[in-house]
């Protein structure tokens, strides 16, 4: 499976009459856009914004961020099961507009009032310190500030989030069609040099069966009691695992453009060939309710790890609390089996990291990459422009929160409310060191 | 000029031993016994203004009075930085030196450095304290590591006195506190864990950047003799409360606790009665506060009076568990078992999500 990815960087977004891309300049048809979010009757009132990296500006009511992307040869469509047919993706050759983002921020209220099934949204700033913490500060955003009808269920509104930015997102690198990319990257894992160790990324899903929506979606479907599953790095380069858009605005979850640029698959290919072989990526469902499920589950991903013939795996994940069990379980399992594992987290700790940073151990877990705390307090400033449906936000999403002024300054606790509050999977230099 | 106070025991000070153990606190005016020692290392650099001593019994036995001694004449002497020991592999000595340490930097703003050997039970409380003013250097079981101890020392003390920024422990030498901040490695995590799992497959050493923990071994109390004449209480950590949130709990990281009163009601009835927890779909629980409450069986058991007339506690504690930091949830158990004792309970169905 060899894909082929066609790079057209963007650092300008220009609101106007006309698709375009030119010098990495890019333009668009404010108005056809708006046309293809109002096919949908479920958008009730929508606009654009651009937002540049440096700015005084913050966006609010953020659920998701995705990259554009668009397949121009091979199988399928990205986003398979979404935007396209159900079909292999990660092969052939796919556009991409870098260095920019299309920010689905939405107004919606939900219809659950607390629980891990909440509807959740962040913010990002694009300057001050939010911005040196967060990864998507440093992209050019267009913001597509919009409202849905009141009242629709979370699954109804994730479908509207979610098909309104990945429409937009892919109307804009269509834009690209027929030109010469900047650079172009090819993803292949064919060559196998024996003389290295297989490695693999085992990458942990935290998913809530009960919930219409699981929080992860595998070529559209939500992933529930599923064992691991195999995929092809390259099937995530073309969008075949997305996330729940009403839950995934909060600052330790990926959003789509985590998984379109998933850093530990990037830093495995470009390891691929040299110190090791890139084996794939297992996925493996997470925070099963019972002892008996997470012992399952983590035996289950080991022995597929040992099936693909795995010498070591890198092992990170998605969620909070006790989903970690599950990862230290599949640690434990990996290392019984004699896989090498090295677990790549973020941590707790409390406000001055004095507590414990992580929730569970087991002894195997001798090899970890910290890659800093999600708890500690963060005090942003105010701004001088706000994007986004919300001019006050609730920092903490529970029942009688009061709300505060968007604008700010805002004084966080801990990082949950802002995009890329944590980095999850290493993409940074953050980390956390015991003094 | 860079001035210290150096605190000794009776031993390092040069008065005796055991058989001194209860030498009542004193200070003598410049450097003495192991002072001395510390002096000659730092040169010109800094000057230690005056020593402080005790007996090891006489400290443990009367702290409070031993502490207030010290810390009036630390007051009064103003040092730059306050030094305590070595103490090596002495516990009373060590773990005198932690505490005295811990109470200058607290009470006095005064940075503080000790040494010990790592088994010095002195070390267990220096981590319990993570007093981010005060640093304890390691040293050699016994005062055969003398010079090499008070050779650092002297080089720490310099640092701290010039209010020099001190790194992370394993980089500076010092032992852990257990405090974790936040910094920027020199390389992406993802570079460092490709490179630390590769290691790790050729059995090459390697750093994990996470030490790991090992956690109290909790016993639990014997079983009661005989339930129906015992005072029941409920405790969850499942979010239940009256709707509305009157305490305004957070669905994650809580640090207060409460209780609700139960007394003369028969059920909670949905609606009246709201989940505030992040961790678990709370539908269910909001349609029946039973499954974190469960007053109606509680009920049952008092009708069939398996739990005795009266002796169900008239209200059930609280706090969401979600992701609760184990020092706040510590604390908060203690709190909880504190009003329950004083209350008079003996047993407790605890309710856990």
């Amino acid at each position: 499976m060899k894909l082929e990815i066609a790079e057209f960087p963007v650092t300008q977004i220009r609101l106007g009459r006309r698709f375009s891309y030119e010098n990495e300049v890019l333009e668009v048809d404010e108005s056809a856009l708006m046309d293809l979010v109002f096919q949908d009757p479920r958008i009730t009132d929508a606009s654009l914004a651009v937002a540049m990296p440096g700015e005084k500006t913050r966006i609010t009511g953020i659920r998701d961020i995705v990259e554009p992307r668009h397949k121009v040869s091979g199988s399928g469509q990205v986003f398979p099961g979404i935007l396209g047919p159900i079909e292999d993706v990660g092969e052939g050759r796919t556009h991409r507009l870098s260095g920019m983002a299309v920010i689905a921020a939405a107004e919606y209220e939900g219809t659950i009032r607390a629980g891990t099934t909440v509807q959740r949204s962040a913010i990002l700033d694009m300057s001050g310190p939010g911005a040196e913490i967060s990864r998507f500060s440093s992209l050019t955003h267009l913001v597509l500030n919009f409202r849905i009808v009141p009242g629709l269920a979370e699954l109804e509104a994730h479908t509207a989030i979610q098909s309104a930015e990945y429409k937009i997102a892919h109307r804009l690198v269509q834009t690209t069609a027929g030109l010469s990319p900047e650079k172009i990257s090819i993803y292949d894992l064919s060559k196998q040099d024996p003389d290295l160790p297989n490695v693999m990324l085992l990458q942990g899903c935290i998913t809530d069966p009960q919930h219409v929506h699981s929080g992860v979606g595998y070529y559209g479907l939500a992933l529930r009691d599923s064992m691991a599953t195999y995929v092809h790095p390259n099937e995530l380069f073309d969008g075949a695992v997305t996330v729940d858009t009403t839950r995934s605005g909060r600052g330790y979850y990926p959003t789509t453009w985590d998984w379109q640029n998933h850093p530990l698959v990037l830093g495995l290919y470009e390891a691929h060939g040299r110190c090791l072989n890139f084996g794939g990526v297992i996925l493996q469902r997470i925070r099963f309710e019972t002892y008996h499920g997470k012992e399952v589950g983590a035996q289950n991903a080991a022995r597929l790890a040992k099936a693909m013939k795995a010498n070591g795996v890198l092992v990170t994940w998605i969620g909070g609390g006790n989903a970690f069990v599950d990862v230290m379980f599949t640690i434990r399992a990996c290392e019984r089996r004699g896989i090498k594992t090295t677990l790549v987290t973020y941590e707790n700790g409390g406000r001055d990291g004095k507590d414990s940073p992580v929730l569970f151990y087991v002894s195997e877990a001798d090899a970890v990459v910290s890659t800093g705390s999600l708890d500690r307090p963060l005090d942003l400033p105010a701004m001088d422009k706000v994007i986004g449906p919300y001019e006050q936000i609730k920092i903490f999403p529970f029942p009688g929160a009061a709300p505060v002024s968007a604008r700010g300054p805002l004084s966080l606790e801990a990082r949950d409310p802002l995009m890329g509050g944590a980095d999850i999977w290493g993409q940074g230099a953050w980390r956390c060191a015991e003094y | 000029m860079t001035t210290i106070v150096h605190v000794v025991n009776q031993f390092f000070a040069g008065l005796g031993g055991e058989d001194k153990a209860s030498v009542p606190v004193g200070a003598i005016e410049g450097s003495v016994g192991a002072a001395r020692g510390l002096q000659l290392q730092l040169g010109a650099d800094a000057k230690i203004t005056c020593t402080i001593y005790y007996g090891d019994n006489y400290f443990h036995e009367h702290k409070e009075d031993a502490m207030k001694t010290v810390l009036d004449t630390v007051r009064s002497a103003q040092p730059d930085v306050l030094v305590a020991g070595p103490a090596f592999n002495s516990g009373r000595y060590g773990l005198s030196c932690v505490e005295v340490g811990n109470a200058v930097a607290d009470k006095l703003g005064i940075p503080c450095v000790t040494a010990m050997h790592e088994e010095n039970p002195g070390v267990g409380a220096y981590r319990d304290f993570a007093n981010a003013r005060v640093y304890c250097l390691l040293t050699a079981e016994t005062t055969a590591g003398m010079t090499d101890a008070l050779k650092r020392l002297a080089a720490f003390v310099i640092r701290l006195a010039h209010n020099e920024t001190v790194g992370p422990a394993r980089r500076e030498g010092y032992i852990p506190r257990g405090i974790r901040r936040l910094e920027k490695a020199n390389r992406p995590g993802v570079e460092r864990a490709i490179e630390m799992l590769l290691k790790k497959i050729k059995n090459e050493p390697f750093e994990s950047e996470l030490p790991m923990e090992v956690w109290d071994d909790m016993r639990p109390a014997p079983p009661l003799a005989q339930v129906k004449h015992s005072r029941i209480a409920l405790v969850t950590t499942s979010g239940v409360v009256p709707w509305g949130n009157p305490d305004r709990f957070k669905t994650y990281r809580n640090n207060h606790w409460r209780k609700y009163s139960i007394a003369e009601i028969k059920e909670l009835e949905p609606g009246k009665w709201e989940t505030v927890h992040g961790g678990y779909n709370v539908v269910y629980m909001n349609q029946n506060p039973h499954y974190g409450v469960p007053l109606d069986a509680l009920r049952a058991l008092e009708a069939e009076g398996a739990i005795g007339p009266g002796k169900l506690y008239p209200a059930y504690y609280v706090i969401p568990g979600n992701q609760g930091s184990p020092a706040v949830m510590q604390r908060v158990g203690q709190e909880i078992a504190a009003d329950l004792k004083k209350d008079g309970v003996e047993g407790v169905l605890f309710v856990a999500t």
